[in-house]
């Protein structure tokens, strides 16, 4: 491959990021404020002109870049970007402008030079965690981000129940990262490497490795989706944290253990997956259940949205446990839109959140009469989320229902079917508290959305049906994944 | 160009909507309303151009613009033009054009009139996206577009609580029909790999028979497929039945299961999951409880939405999917006996309703039953007939009430109008017509489609059939008793509102009568022009969408009183129904309501008194005409019985416990157990909490250690120091 567009797609945007880093800290000033924005979008950008370069045909790594900075005490990893990733980082390269341009807009009393600071740290680590070619840097960058976001939290959060959350937070995914350790250090004594692509290669493995390998790590990466009896630090996290936060925790992190599991689960888990597959799917669909069950008391309108990424997130792990090509590719599908959907909730809530001070169902009513643009937006963002056809969110559904319905998983199927009528009917309330209603006086005057943050939300919502109508553009270039995974 | 019918709402609503700012109500309500006649015009073009030259056919149109596709999983956006699909796309063009031109009067004064039109735009373009579809999955896009539609219609004045309910409910029991229609395209693809109409009408009749097609529901259960329940009693009692002759033993060979008896193809399956999807749409029994609820929105939506078009989306997919319902028919028989017993259960509701919306609602819930009966009946273009002929009667019935409603300022309780034949006559005649139109009065059009629904499962052999008659029978008998209860309330008597309302009666404006006209004269000719066009003995109008039996053919055979006993009936019975209504039924009301409160004063509280004093209006309503007394203790006990009947269609058969229990109780107590026990209970108190807990105590137990007292850390150096050395020493 061309040395030069090694360093463009893989180097250049952490470089960037890492000078933005150093500009915002010490030569704090306005325009710095502006470079950052549009260094976020050059990012962006360079993720765009990447998917001319990618061939989506082969599976292989296709660029890689060498990490040699004195390989005497950090060893020698690799940079790459292959058709699975891809995916994800563009996901992350869009979802970042959009937040820098929602800090900008927000409140004077926030400390802009700090959020913005821990952002790109945040952003740095998940481009790096995306791109890494090997568990061992996978990990460490898995593990990093979670400073960044406790910052996040800490700092930002809007309430005292912050501590708890974090501790929460930190609590789950440590647990979970316990599991991830000990399979790292199985698979470096196995194979005397951590690269993802020596994973492939399952001849090494014995059977009884192969399952404990396949249990710590759903275990490990069911922190992140999250999995049922592991879910609870979520609908804290995202209560708790800031706008930004809760759209980057609902937009990118839970894709972190997707990314993972597609990336190290699935390759080691091909032979035996059907062993575990009754517990796992029993797991998730309990989980679908319980987390559209749970959504629809909730009170707080963050906690109903994170209980929904629940449900949608399970509904993609039930995609992925059927080892078909249609519900590998529903998988993704879903957590891209999901990615979209939720963080557009998530902006949405936090644009509610500045103007009346408040994210409790039974305070906000009747929002449609003084707040047209923000309802018409809402209204169309849930209804996406109980994924209507034609958004987004219904392609990865009925792929996924259509791989379970081929693999007989008749269980499985009615619950990801009927779980369709709580999410009707935890985003009718959704709509129907919040928009319908009469106006409540006690509110004052209510401001319609500014210039940036319709331009936020429109272009969310052009993705939701641009992926709706034509989902080809992800779709078609996922086929390939038939070939890496299945057997 | 020939498809442009179907995007042209579409993006004039979509125009519309994004520059109303710019546009103004008034162009906005005259852009829609020309985009309908520009759309009608097109699609007459197509209408003539497939009725004259290629009946036989259906044009598949593919847009070749993939919408999915993956491997195997591929659909395309693409159209299926036959005769049937643009008859009712004209049915929803026609219908969505008079609405509109009636709300320009009727929605004269809403700040939201330009929104509400471009809702009925997209309401007329998802409803041709999915009667056109040549695939299922764009099918299930118009499916959901139109409930959405609905929702925010039910929701237009969404200040209102009741509106907001009413609007859940109507998604929420939809939602059941999508989840129908889910399993279905699931099913469908499971069988076929494919998605498209015309591969499936081909792909399923290898589907209906034999055992590798088929499963059984026993099976799923890990149940015994052969329950003998029969044959062991018929062994135990051998000796008596040798005594007493075979007879008998046949009759109880048939109890328990058989083999095949719960052996269903997967064609049944598949039609299975079309049932509950055309239930959840159409209202019928069991999910019929958002379409009363429904008429909480403005009328024109109630007329348009919930009577003429949106309701009879589930009896479209019935009659689509007519090839696949053919090769079940014990889920026709299901389907039969779902339609019949949705018409009974509605029709007996109706006549004790006093609100004018809802009586109309539950008679088009009512009529809905018929189509689907005939559906179930195999009597495909009968149903679609009667769906057409509906559409116009009810459609102007609504139209009518909605302009009563808007004269009487917002009042839509039958008790407080009458005499309203001498203030309103243009629409006093109107609604005669309906509802004329309605109870199938001879030659007007709902006649000609009811009556021959009636005459063809009458003459039908099988047992289901005969049964099926009466009740579909005694339906048509309620139909006309609660029509003449609704023009005697409305038009009769006397006015019993304010005076103030009565000052300020108005006619009604051009705009409105305009609909009217037209919807009359199509109720009245309709009927007798189209016949022999839908149903006529020969005819090829449907012949490339439709798998017709042949009992249609039967009822030009069949002699003239048999044909026309139930309009004769229809005639007489109404008449005898008030009279002996008003003389005994009421009478009798008001007479066990005294002797239940006499109980009540004397025995203390008891539910049942309590529950019908709270309910004042019902005394309003039955106001004792003249003396009555009842002497016989026989004739009292039947009219208690007769309270009873009357109590529990009241209730409307206690449906509103059923939902309150599946629906609140269930989900209370499933709350219960997640919310409270489960999150906020085991998993904090196990996870987070009890894991903070647990370390705070070992810690505590720790720091006993680190007291600053010498003698204890010697101590724990020594241990130490003496593991140390076995350590080392072991290894």
């Amino acid at each position: 491959m061309n040395m030069n567009l090694n360093y463009i797609f893989l180097i250049l945007p952490l470089a960037i990021l890492f000078v933005n880093i150093i500009l915002l800290i010490f030569f704090y000033n306005k325009i710095i404020v502006y470079i950052t924005f549009i260094s976020n979008l050059i990012i962006f950008f360079i993720y765009c002109i990447l998917s001319c370069y990618l061939d989506f045909s082969i599976a292989e790594i296709q660029y890689k870049y060498i990490l040699n900075f004195v390989p005497a005490y950090f060893g020698i990893h690799y940079l790459m970007v292959d058709t699975i990733s891809y995916f994800f980082i563009l996901l992350t390269g869009f979802l970042f402008p959009l937040c820098i341009l929602y800090i900008y807009g927000e409140n004077e009393r926030v400390n802009k030079k700090n959020s913005l600071i821990i952002l790109l740290i945040l952003e740095f680590f998940i481009i790096l965690c995306f791109t890494v070619s090997d568990f061992f840097l996978f990990y460490v960058s898995f593990e990093v981000l979670l400073i960044p976001m406790i910052f996040l939290i800490y700092f930002f959060g809007s309430r005292g129940r912050k501590v708890h959350s974090i501790y929460l937070f930190l609590f789950y995914t440590l647990v979970g990262s316990i599991f991830l350790l000990y399979s790292l250090l199985l698979v470096y004594k196995v194979y005397g490497n951590l690269e993802f692509t020596s994973v492939l290669d399952l001849s090494k493995l014995s059977i009884e490795e192969q399952k404990l390998l396949t249990i710590l790590l759903f275990f490990g990466f069911a922190v992140k989706i999250p999995v049922f009896p592991v879910h609870l630090w979520l609908p804290e996290a995202h209560v708790e944290a800031p706008t930004v936060g809760s759209v980057l925790l609902a937009g990118i992190l839970l894709k972190l253990g997707g990314y993972g599991m597609l990336r190290l689960l699935l390759p080691i888990s091909n032979n035996i997956l059907l062993e575990y597959k009754a517990f796992f799917i029993t797991l998730v669909s309990l989980s679908i259940l319980y987390g559209g069950l749970a959504a629809i008391r909730q009170v707080d309108l963050k906690k109903i949205i994170a209980y929904s990424s629940v449900v949608h997130m399970n509904i993609g792990l039930l995609g992925l446990f059927t080892q078909t090509s249609a519900g590998l590719i529903g998988f993704i599908f879903l957590m891209v839109s999901h990615g979209i959907i939720s963080s557009a909730l998530f902006f949405g809530v936090g644009m509610l959140y500045e103007r009346i001070h408040t994210k409790n169902i039974l305070y906000i009513q009747g929002l449609s009469r003084v707040m047209p643009k923000f309802s018409v937006f809402f209204l169309l963002f849930c209804l996406a989320n109980l994924s209507l056809p034609g958004t987004c969110n219904f392609i990865g559904e009925i792929l996924v229902f259509l791989s379970l319905g081929v693999e007989n998983s008749y269980f499985a199927l009615m619950i990801g079917v009927f779980s369709a009528f709580f999410c009707t009917l935890f985003c009718l309330i959704l709509i129907v508290k919040t928009l319908y209603g009469q106006i409540d006086r006690k509110f004052g005057v209510i401001y319609d959305l500014t210039n940036a943050e319709t331009f936020i939300m429109f272009i969310l919502f052009f993705y939701v049906i641009l992926f709706g109508l034509c989902p080809g553009f992800i779709i078609q270039n996922l086929e390939v994944l038939e070939y890496t995974f299945i057997n | 160009m020939e498809i442009a019918f179907i995007l042209l709402p579409f993006f004039t609503g979509l125009l519309c909507y994004l520059f109303r700012r710019y546009l103004g109500t008034t162009a906005i309500t005259w852009i829609s309303l020309q985009s309908l006649v520009v759309s009608l015009i097109i699609l007459v073009y197509n209408l003539i151009d497939i009725f004259t030259y290629s009946p036989y056919k259906s044009k598949i149109i593919s847009l070749s613009f993939p919408w999915i596709k993956i491997n195997n999983v591929e659909a395309e956006w693409s159209l299926l033009l036959d005769s049937i699909s643009l008859s009712m796309s004209f049915l929803i063009l026609f219908i969505t054009f008079l609405v509109q031109t009636y709300s320009l009067d009727y929605m004269r004064d809403d700040i939201n009139k330009a929104k509400f039109f471009v809702y009925l735009l997209f309401f007329a373009f998802f409803m041709l996206l999915f009667v056109t579809s040549g695939n299922i999955m764009q099918m299930f896009v118009g499916w959901e577009g139109v409930g959405l539609v609905s929702f925010l219609l039910i929701n237009f004045w969404h200040t209102r609580l009741e509106a907001n309910r009413s609007a859940i409910q109507a998604i929420l029991f939809n939602k059941i029909g999508d989840i129908g229609f889910y399993f279905f395209i699931i099913a469908v693809f499971f069988l076929v790999n494919s998605f498209d109409i015309v591969v499936i009408r081909e792909l399923i009749p290898y589907y209906t028979q034999g055992i590798n097609v088929s499963f059984h529901f026993f099976d799923l259960f890990n149940l015994p497929r052969v329950v003998d329940v029969g044959t062991r009693i018929a062994e135990f009692f051998q000796f008596y039945f040798e005594y007493a002759g075979t007879r008998y033993v046949s009759v109880i060979w048939f109890i328990g299961f058989k083999e095949n008896d719960f052996r269903f193809s997967f064609c049944e399956l598949c039609c299975f999951f079309i049932i509950i999807a055309a239930a959840g749409k159409s209202a019928q029994l069991g999910l019929h409880g958002w379409l009363p609820s429904a008429m909480e929105g403005p009328t024109p939506v109630s007329s348009l939405l919930h009577s003429a078009t949106m309701v009879t989306a589930g009896v479209y997919l019935l009659i689509r999917f007519n090839f696949m319902l053919v090769h079940s028919p014990r889920l026709l028989a299901l389907i039969e006996l779902l339609g019949g017993f949705t018409a009974f259960y509605a029709g007996c509701i109706a006549f004790l309703h006093v609100d004018i919306k809802k009586i109309i609602a539950y008679s088009t819930c009512s009529q809905l039953g018929y189509m689907v009966a005939a559906c179930g009946e195999g009597a495909f273009n009968l149903a679609f007939f009667h769906l057409y002929t509906h559409a116009f009667f009810k459609c102007l019935l609504f139209l009518t009430s909605g302009a009563i409603i808007h004269s009487l300022h917002q009042e839509q309780d039958l008790r407080r109008m009458g005499g309203l034949r001498i203030y309103l006559p243009s629409v006093f005649y109107a609604m005669l017509i309906g509802f004329l139109g309605l109870v199938g009065l001879p030659f007007f059009s709902g006649f000609f489609s009811k009556e021959s629904i009636l005459i063809s499962i009458f003459t039908s052999t099988s047992i289901v059939n005969k049964f099926l008659f009466f009740i579909l029978f005694f339906t048509a008998i309620l139909t006309c008793f609660y029509s003449t209860k609704c023009l005697k309330f409305i038009f009769f008597s006397t006015y019993r509102g304010s005076n103030y309302i009565l000052k300020n009666l108005h006619e009604c404006s051009k705009e409105v009568l305009f609909p009217l006209c037209v919807l009359s004269i199509l109720t009245i000719f309709f009927g007798f022009f189209s016949q022999d066009f839908f149903i006529g003995l020969g005819t090829t109008s449907f012949a490339a969408s439709l798998t017709l039996n042949d009992s249609i053919n039967n009822f030009e055979i069949i002699h003239f009183y048999v044909k026309y006993l139930p309009l004769l009936s229809l005639l007489v019975i109404p008449y005898y129904c008030n009279k002996y209504y008003r003389y005994y039924f009421a009478n009798a009301f008001t007479f066990t309501l005294r002797e239940l409160i006499n109980e009540y004063i004397k025995n203390g509280a008891n539910d049942f008194p309590i529950a019908i004093i709270d309910k004042k209006e019902v005394e309003y309503y039955h106001y004792i005409p003249g003396q009555f007394s009842l002497g016989q203790k026989k004739l009292r006990l039947f009219f208690y019985f007769f309270f009873y009947v009357y109590f529990v269609l009241a209730q409307k058969w206690y449906w509103g416990g059923i939902y309150k229990f599946l629906t609140v109780t269930t989900y209370r107590t499933m709350y219960q157990t997640i919310v409270k026990t489960v999150d906020r209970g085991y998993l904090e108190y196990f996870g987070s909490f009890g894991i903070g807990r647990l370390a705070k105590r070992i810690s505590l137990s720790v720091i006993k250690t680190q007291k600053g007292i010498l003698f204890g850390y010697y101590l724990l150096f020594f241990i130490g120091v003496f593991y140390c050395i076995l350590i080392i020493y072991l290894i």
